[in-house]
């Protein structure tokens, strides 16, 4: 089964990459973390994204499009990135994603990635 | 007739935990799994009064539902990993002796008691698929709608098969902890169980055999747990 692990970090964590002073530190556990997934090989893809200040949301209601700034929701946790992990089941994902540097400053959401169509 | 009816049920009543258990860890599948076994039971109805009993009721039961799982897999062409499981217990199985069926109680403990299952609805799921318990009588227990706690049950089943929930055991790093929800879920039945007494109602004290069964189950298969 595929899994997305996705990264929710706070504001501040995610100040860190904007740091001089710390963004290596900050981004050294995430390659890490990556270089891991893909030598145990469960690691199928994956981005980091820039940080939600970059977001731009869009909807179409009876047409008309609208276009907004900022994240869909504005939480105190905000998505920074995801993984894409094949491994057998929830408990293996649930492992790398315990291992995910996020997981002690942030929060960790692992979901099923549903099957391709026709299945 | 009669006879049939009372070996169907003999079966029902013994080894309704037992047949699922194997059902649910080969299919991973829960709610797959307590489907075939009803319809296995269906037809042994239908059955067992015309061909007589079978000399290993409890044999055709199981052979019965894996078969149906096993069509059911084919159809759905569900994850072939879990079809293939399927096929191997089916031919593996055979007519063999009933004392022969592996028990998996213990891995659908572990499910039903997985943290990825909401807490409120983890008692509630051991007793219906570890002891049978039907959704009315656990929704009485619960002091709940029997529609509110069927669907609750429903939500959970969908969820361990969805997320992709292990049947496995936990290694022996986790297993502590994952032990600790097993115990709360057994202790919540129990729990659950006295505050029928003082509320006045009678069936309560059914369920807190149930409880009892389910811990000594524990016992059984965790010897060396010194919280079990």
């Amino acid at each position: 089964m595929q899994f997305a692990i996705c990264v929710y970090e706070s504001k501040a964590e995610l100040a860190r990459r904007d740091d001089a002073h710390e963004a290596q530190a900050y981004w050294a556990p995430y390659f890490a973390y990556s270089k891991a997934l893909t030598d145990a090989g469960v690691g199928v893809g994956g981005a980091g994204l820039q940080p939600p200040r970059t977001a731009t949301s869009v909807k179409v209601r009876d047409g008309r499009r609208q276009v907004q700034d900022g994240p869909f929701a504005d939480t105190k946790e905000q998505l920074g990135g995801f993984f894409l992990v094949e491994v057998p089941t929830l408990d293996a994902a649930l492992e790398w994603a315990a291992r995910c540097p996020a997981a002690t400053t942030g929060t960790v959401e692992v979901r099923p990635v549903l099957p391709p169509p026709g299945r | 007739m009669n006879e049939a009816h009372a070996a169907a049920e003999a079966v029902a009543r013994d080894s309704y935990g037992r047949v699922l258990a194997l059902l649910a860890t080969r299919a991973r599948d829960v709610a797959r799994a307590e489907d075939a076994l009803a319809e296995a039971f269906v037809a042994a109805l239908r059955q067992w009064p015309v061909e007589g009993v079978p000399r290993n009721p409890v044999g055709w039961l199981v052979a019965a539902a894996q078969r149906r799982l096993l069509d059911g897999a084919r159809r759905a062409q569900v994850r072939d990993d879990a079809r293939e499981t399927v096929e191997a217990t089916l031919l593996e199985l055979g007519a063999r002796d009933e004392h022969l069926i592996p028990d998996e109680r213990l891995r659908l403990l572990f499910v039903c008691a997985h943290p990825a299952i909401e807490t409120s609805v983890r008692t509630p799921l051991m007793l219906q698929v570890v002891l049978g318990l039907d959704a009315q009588r656990i929704a009485g227990a619960f002091c709940v709608a029997p529609g509110t706690m069927g669907q609750r049950l429903w939500r959970a089943k969908a969820k361990v098969r969805e997320a992709g929930i292990s049947f496995e055991l936990p290694d022996a790093r986790e297993l502590p902890e994952r032990t600790a929800f097993v115990l709360e879920a057994i202790y919540a039945a129990y729990g659950t169980s006295w505050d029928d007494v003082t509320a006045g109602t009678d069936a309560p004290r059914d369920l807190a055999a149930e409880a009892l069964f389910l811990a000594r189950l524990l016992c059984e298969v965790l010897p060396t747990d010194a919280e079990a």
